[in-house]
């Protein structure tokens, strides 16, 4: 692939260059640190030859290079000929480093790793920075073109650094060298139909992506254009930007979208921020200079600077001074994520004062027990009327039983008489069982009367079991019970993470002493023993076989080496014993704070869902009390009513004599 | 979190949105584990699958945009719903049954449907969808009713969809169902194939592919 040859490569001077290690490699070239010994600086190769257009577009970032580009960018510094002054194949540039891409810095999951003390005066310092960045590029009248999350990175200390700048666009009095290349995210809406970036770019179109990048730093790697869209079809991002779709504005409602859930709004930035974003994203920055420039920004991100403060309660929480409440609290609480890790605790609440809440808060108890059977009730009377027909009735009902057993007895005898022989006069057997069905149906006066109760106890029945299924679910202590066991179990997983923190702190405390004991042990040379048995010779003999300092001293090693006898063994452990002896442990430097710091980072993502879903539990359990209390009183006298009025219904149905099991 | 307690479930898809809003990259994997996948090919796909991820796992960008699906089919199975390579589980997929193909499309694209209903309710922007089937057998179901939701899928534009034959695959099935050229497997270069579609998923998740389908050349694993 590589057509240029490295041992051939000439800076413009005719001075010939030799590369060092390959650092880095890209689709259109590697990346070589230069030997030897330049570390500000790097050499990009390309892997095939550049055409004249592109040789010249080089030519003149050289030649344009300043301290004012070349102090955060990867510049041209200087070209590199294949041959001496043969075409050109690559340029020398600043070496960037200990940098990570902007989208680790926006991204809240990425920041959380690689930026983990980064709070919002970070990003808002980065945004700054990025704008100060553009307006230089800007100034010089170069383009950037290729916005994008790649290219731009950011230092540990917010410091903003553009490396492929070989593919700006460059502009003479009577030449554009275009930059051909462009990511949909970050391109403006009216490049948004061409199918490549042939075209002619403008810094109204860079400050589109500025806007883009800014937008992203301040709002937790949320996309201006990315919202929850209402019509049915896909809305892909470059669409959106095409048809101005920006979610978080003013007019995103008319353009069908709205804000994402667990994000936060233009409301958490001064109005000339948000106006400058309304800007910046709608038809008004389509114009030449429609779009706020990088010194617009800085200025307003200068001014937002200025107006930032600390949240009350979490250290790591900074937000604009308008603002009435931490919006971070707000988010981080409602979606139950960390944006921001914190540095002094794993833990912002005091678990064992919550758990006094929780034990403050008044077990319902068992459930007052209301049913029909407690209630004594006398049947209510019956008119005379029913009250004779019911008595006719009885007497009847004995007058048909006494039939059906002399049908019973005829039939028996008949039986007996000649079982297998059957006569139709046989049949007359059955007379008084037929008799005293008659009499069974002949309807008394009564049957009206027993049908009613029987339909009022049955209505009742019917109510006081759909009561009771309420009663039962909704004043019951099922719910407050499950809560509290569930509350339990989180106490325990958080209890578990800080005991597992807290061990972990104990094993880097471990591990410290260790390691200033065995760096001790290495500043101890034996060179300084002065043990009778060890000649200058066996202490050459020793370092020959790497035993330089009293760290080194390890039986087997010592057995191992020719004329070292087990009692010149024993004499040289006995020196080590005496230099450990002298060794103290320094506690001021036992653990240092950062280590400290990274373990807080390690956890703290672990116990603050936990720490979220005590908060709520107990919030939940405490409502869950009142509600239960709240429907107690309420439901009582209604279940009380519908177990006595079932009560009344079973005992007025008991004068029919249909007992049974009615509840 | 919150599987044990009676605490109100917090769905884990808005609150990973919202860590990392980036937008995603889905790519469904319909894998053929059925009986004649057994010994070196059910091998040779799973450590091509695992090498697959470590791929993606490897890159800051694709990390955050490639959400990949597994569902196996012989019978069919979600191996895994709709998440980036840092969730990877790894399956070590058995072959067994047989290969309920049309089955197994029309599940997948199910699977793709809901996640892209969950992309748009959390505000993620997506790019299409890649659907990429391998087989090495012909279908034991009826997949008449897959090929027209493939195809209606295709015409949409909902998803893309790609079919790869691995050794003695139905071709002309697979013909039927794409609306794409099939590729044929060379040998068993599962890895060679991952290591392409993992490239292509990088590359993708960089660039905006919009209507167009950025695949590099499938040099290397395919026989054409």
């Amino acid at each position: 692939m590589i057509l240029v040859p490295h041992l051939n490569l000439f800076d413009s001077r005719g001075n010939l260059v030799s590369l060092g290690k390959k650092v880095g490699s890209g689709g259109e070239g590697d990346v070589y640190e230069i030997a030897p010994h330049r570390r500000d600086v790097l050499a990009k190769i390309y892997h095939k030859p550049l055409n004249g257009e592109r040789q010249e577009k080089l030519r003149l970032m050289v030649n344009g290079c300043n301290d004012d580009l070349k102090e955060f960018a990867a510049w041209p510094l200087g070209l590199l000929h294949a041959g001496k002054n043969g075409p050109v194949c690559g340029f020398v540039m600043p070496r960037i480093s200990d940098c990570e891409p902007i989208h680790k810095v926006y991204g809240p999951s990425h920041r959380k790793e690689s930026f983990p003390n980064a709070d919002w005066k970070f990003l808002v310092r980065t945004a700054k920075n990025l704008a100060a960045a553009f307006y230089i590029i800007h100034k010089y009248g170069y383009v950037i073109g290729d916005v994008n999350e790649g290219n731009i990175l950011v230092t540990k200390k917010a410091c903003v650094r553009l490396i492929d700048c070989d593919s700006f666009q460059v502009q003479t009095r009577d030449m554009i060298y275009h930059c051909e290349v462009g990511v949909a995210q970050f391109t403006p809406p009216e490049l948004q139909k061409s199918k490549d970036f042939k075209m002619v770019r403008t810094q109204n179109h860079d400050n589109f992506g500025l806007a883009i990048l800014i937008f992203l730093l301040l709002f937790m790697g949320r996309h201006p254009f990315s919202g929850v869209y209402k019509g049915k079809d896909d809305m892909p991002i470059e669409r959106a930007i095409a048809e101005y779709r920006f979610a978080f504005g003013r007019s995103a409602a008319l353009k069908a979208m709205a804000l994402p859930p667990n994000s936060v709004g233009l409301s958490i930035v001064p109005s000339e921020i948000s106006s400058l974003f309304e800007l910046a994203f709608t038809e008004s920055g389509l114009q030449s200079g429609g779009r706020p420039s990088a010194n617009d920004w800085w200025n307003v991100l200068d001014a937002l600077e200025k107006r930032l403060k600390k949240c009350p309660t979490e250290s790591m929480h900074t937000h604009y001074t308008g603002l009435a409440i931490c919006p971070w609290c707000n988010l981080e609480n409602n979606s139950g994520i960390l944006l921001f890790l914190s540095s002094d605790t794993i833990s912002r609440i005091d678990v064992i004062a919550e758990w006094q809440k929780v034990l403050a808060i008044k077990a319902p108890g068992p459930i007052p027990e209301i049913k029909p059977r407690n209630y004594r009730c006398l049947p209510a009377p019956l008119s005379p009327e029913t009250a004779r027909a019911l008595i006719f009735r009885k007497i009847r009902q004995a007058v048909a039983a006494l039939l059906l057993i002399i049908s019973a007895v005829l039939v028996m005898w008949v039986w007996s008489a000649g079982p297998g022989i059957y006569k139709t006069s046989d049949l007359a057997c059955l007379v008084p069982a037929a008799i005293a069905g008659l009499i069974l149906m002949y309807p008394g006066r009564d049957t009206a009367e027993k049908k009613h109760r029987k339909k009022e106890f049955e209505d009742a029945r019917y109510s006081w079991r759909l009561w009771e299924k309420k009663w039962k679910a909704e004043a019951g202590n099922a719910e407050f019970a499950a809560q509290l066991g569930a509350l339990t179990v989180l106490k325990g997983k958080y209890e578990a993470i800080e005991q597992e923190y807290k061990n972990a702190l104990v094993t880097l405390q471990h591990t410290s002493r260790e390691h200033q004991q065995k760096k001790f042990l290495e500043n101890c040379f034996i060179d300084a023993c002065t043990s009778p048995g060890l000649s200058e010779n066996r202490k050459a003999a020793l370092r020959s076989f790497g035993i330089e300092t009293a760290a080194d001293i390890v039986p087997y090693k010592i057995m191992s080496i020719p004329g070292f006898d087990s009692a010149l063994t024993n004499e040289l452990m006995n020196w080590r014993k005496q230099q450990e002896s002298r060794f103290v442990f320094e506690e001021e430097k036992r653990v240092s704070a950062s280590d400290i710091q990274g373990l807080i980072h390690t956890f703290q993502p672990k116990i603050r869902p936990v720490e979220r879903e005590i908060l709520i539990g107990i919030e939940k359990l405490h409502s869950i009390q009142q509600q239960i209390f709240k429907n107690r009183a309420k439901f009582q006298p209604i279940v009380e009513k519908s177990a006595r009025d079932l009560a009344q219904a079973h005992a007025n149905l008991s004068v029919f004599a249909l007992t049974g099991k009615f509840f | 979190m919150s599987d044990d307690t009676m605490l109100d479930q917090q769905p884990l898809g808005p609150v990973t949105f919202a860590e990392n809003p980036e937008p995603r990259c889905p790519c469904l994997l319909l894998l053929d584990t059925s009986g004649s996948m057994a010994g070196k090919p059910i091998a040779e796909l799973n450590a091509g699958l695992r090498s697959f991820y470590e791929e993606l796992q490897g890159d800051s960008l694709a990390v955050k945009r490639v959400e990949v699906a597994l569902v196996s089919f012989g019978p069919v199975r979600i191996i895994s719903e709709f998440n980036t390579a840092d969730f990877f589980l790894d399956p070590t997929l058995e072959a067994e049954g047989d290969t309920p193909l049309g089955e197994a499309i029309i599940q997948g694209i199910d699977l793709v449907r809901k996640r892209k209903d969950e992309y748009r309710a959390n505000g993620i922007s997506f790019y299409r969808p890649w659907i990429f089937l391998i087989t090495d057998g012909s279908p034991t179901d009826e997949w008449q009713r897959a090929a027209a939701a493939v195809r209606e899928g295709e015409s949409s534009k909902s998803f893309a969809f790609f079919a790869v034959g691995v050794q003695n695959a139905d071709m002309s099935v697979l013909r039927q169902i794409t609306v794409r050229q099939p590729l044929k497997l060379q040998g068993l270069r599962f890895r060679e194939f991952f290591q392409w579609l993992s490239n292509s998923m990088k590359s993708a998740s960089r660039s905006n592919p919009g209507d167009r389908i950025l695949l590099s050349p499938p040099s290397g694993w395919s026989e054409i």
